[in-house]
């Protein structure tokens, strides 16, 4: 489903750190947010998700499909977290509990009351923690986990619970450098493959342009500028990021983007 | 080729655990009602002595019984409690029960001069009061999340606490002061059969709801942006596991008065042995409980002329239990 977000501004306490941002993600591509520390990138993620106030709306159209649309904001937290999957940027799991029952998890806004997780659903979450290549782990308690295998194991759960629209806060910020490739390889291969939408907030500006379809740059809680690396030559990808993080340069070799900060002679 | 992934088999010591912690509690329900200043043999009983009947009957059976609920309903209640304010040390003082139920109690004595009956009801009706008070001054925050709950469930804990501190400046240090300590002390003296269905049927039916939601409840543990983003309709399941939780102990401490520690002890106990935080380890835990008031009790019976107050007994077994624990470093949360 595509997500047309108008006018979105979120805060806490009403003092809006984010201020009238307007965007589009198309179904089956992958978005990054990108920007400095404390521009309102976490603000609006969970804005997105009705955490914190927020004016504006955030409306899934079905695509092509004659379906009628979504108008998240009228829903309650059950019915939202269907649609929506969001993993915070530190998992809030405090408990002893194994890896697998920390998978299962997502399967919450499913089951119906009082119902636990049957045989399918394990099954399911299995594959899922083997996806991320955390199959070795299955039975380990979370808390005795590195922060990079929690972060693996959300990552697991995000993917059972199966939603249109996947909201990841720094999914990436404590894996090792395969593992960060692999786990943009397989949330992109699940958007493409299943026409979800997704917006990442990411601090990796190669990684971000390497993977994603958009970045969606902000600064001081607006709208920067949005990037296509796919489409725009390099130097305009470089003089839009430079209006932001001060003069970098990205470069295109492959069909492959990376990013270097000025000044870089040669390459 | 897509490969079916193995289930995993049940290995778990959860069950065995049970088991031996329900035959302890067995034996020391059994021994229980063995002890007493009345000498009761089970021939006098099988040969239907109208003494031992007696006796029997109307104080070993519902003393027995009602130990054995005050210690599970405490154990189960302190889990949830624990469970839903994220903290190990969580009690049900936290949101006023306890004082609420001593002032309620208090009041009886003092402006009643009422039978234990009434003190009951008024202790019941105390500790109901004091927790939907804090409950309704924490809805009136403007940030409706745990702190501001706890918050208040502070602020009415002092006040009653400051209301049980007047009315026992009031009192009549002879009479009513020495009932009011006595009371706040906690006992199983003064139980009989006739007080006993409201507890029995309120901690039985309470730990049944509150072990049918216990999965539920284990969403309250997470933080609560990412419990709501799971789909769990976090404010409405506190208050479900708050409301159960203090029923139970509302129920108990209104006709045992105050018995410290249990809460606190028999979950903890309990995860040291499971370590986790399945089902079984929640009943593991209202079991345990049961198996530590009825010990206490016991000794509370039998190791003085006089009887000693339960609560000095669950407390000198508590405190140094709980200084064990800080030393061994349990890191449930951290």
């Amino acid at each position: 489903m595509d997500l047309k977000v108008t006018d979105f501004s979120a805060g806490y306490n009403y003092n809006m750190v984010v201020n009238n941002i307007s965007f589009f993600l198309p179904s089956g591509t992958l978005t990054a947010l990108v920007g400095p520390n404390g521009c309102g990138k976490t603000t609006l993620l969970k804005g997105l998700c009705h955490l914190i106030p927020h004016t504006g709306t955030a409306i899934l159209h079905p695509g092509q499909k004659q379906l009628p649309e979504v108008d998240l904001s009228r829903y309650p937290s059950r019915k939202l977290a269907r649609y929506i999957s969001y993993i915070p940027q530190r998992s809030g799991i405090h408990i002893p509990l194994r890896a697998l029952d920390v998978v299962l998890m997502g399967f919450q806004p499913f089951l119906p009351l009082l119902s636990s997780p049957g045989k399918t659903h394990i099954r399911k979450a299995l594959t899922a923690l083997a996806c991320v290549g955390m199959e070795d782990c299955t039975f380990a308690d979370f808390q005795t986990l590195s922060e990079g295998q929690k972060q693996l194991c959300v990552l697991a759960r995000a993917l059972v619970q199966n939603t249109q629209l996947l909201l990841f806060d720094e999914p990436d910020s404590a894996l090792d450098f395969p593992n960060r490739h692999k786990i943009l390889h397989t949330i992109r291969q699940t958007l493409c493959h299943k026409q979800k939408t997704g917006l990442l907030v990411l601090h990796d500006l190669s990684i971000a342009l390497d993977y994603c379809d958009q970045l969606i740059l902000m600064k001081d809680g607006g709208l920067a500028a949005l990037l296509y690396p796919q489409t725009e030559p390099p130097e305009e990808l470089s003089r839009k990021l430079s209006g932001v993080y001060g003069p970098v340069r990205v470069f295109r070799r492959d069909g492959h983007c990376f990013l270097l900060p000025c000044p870089v002679t040669d390459i | 080729m897509h490969v079916q992934p193995i289930l995993p088999t049940r290995k778990s010591n959860g069950r065995l655990l049970l088991l031996a912690a329900l035959l302890f509690t067995g034996a020391a329900f059994f021994l229980s009602l063995c002890t007493g200043h009345y000498p009761l043999t089970l021939q006098a009983l099988l040969d239907r002595e109208a003494s031992a009947v007696h006796v029997f009957l109307t104080l070993r059976l519902p003393r027995t019984v009602m130990a054995l609920i005050t210690g599970c309903g405490l154990g189960a209640a302190g889990m949830i409690y624990q469970m839903v304010f994220k903290n190990p040390l969580a009690a049900p003082d936290i949101i006023g029960v306890s004082s609420g139920a001593s002032t309620g109690a208090a009041a009886a004595i003092l402006f009643l001069h009422a039978s234990s009956a009434g003190i009951t009801t008024f202790a019941f009706v105390g500790g109901l009061t004091a927790v939907c008070l804090s409950l309704l001054l924490s809805r009136l925050s403007a940030e409706r999340n745990l702190s501001s709950l706890i918050l208040s469930g502070i602020a009415v804990n002092a006040l009653a606490q400051a209301a049980l501190m007047a009315l026992k400046f009031t009192a009549d240090p002879e009479k009513e002061l020495a009932s009011i300590e006595y009371w706040i002390m906690g006992s199983l003296g003064s139980v009989t059969a006739s007080r006993l269905p409201l507890p029995l049927v309120l901690v039985f039916s309470g730990i049944a709801v509150l072990a049918v939601f216990y999965r539920q409840f284990l969403f309250l543990t997470l933080d609560e942006e990412e419990a709501r983003m799971l789909g769990t309709p976090v404010t409405l399941l506190r208050l479900l596991a708050l409301a159960v939780a203090t029923l139970i102990v509302a129920a108990i401490v209104s006709i045992t008065g105050i018995i410290s520690f249990v809460g606190l002890l028999a979950p903890h106990t309990a995860r040291l042995l499971t370590k986790n935080y399945r089902l079984s380890t929640f009943l593991l835990s209202g079991i345990l409980g049961g198996a530590l008031l009825l010990t206490a009790d016991i000794v509370a019976r039998s190791a003085a002329a006089g009887e000693i107050p339960v609560s000095i007994l669950t407390s000198l077994l508590g405190a140094p239990f709980l200084l064990w624990l800080v030393w061994k470093g349990e890191k449930t949360w951290t």
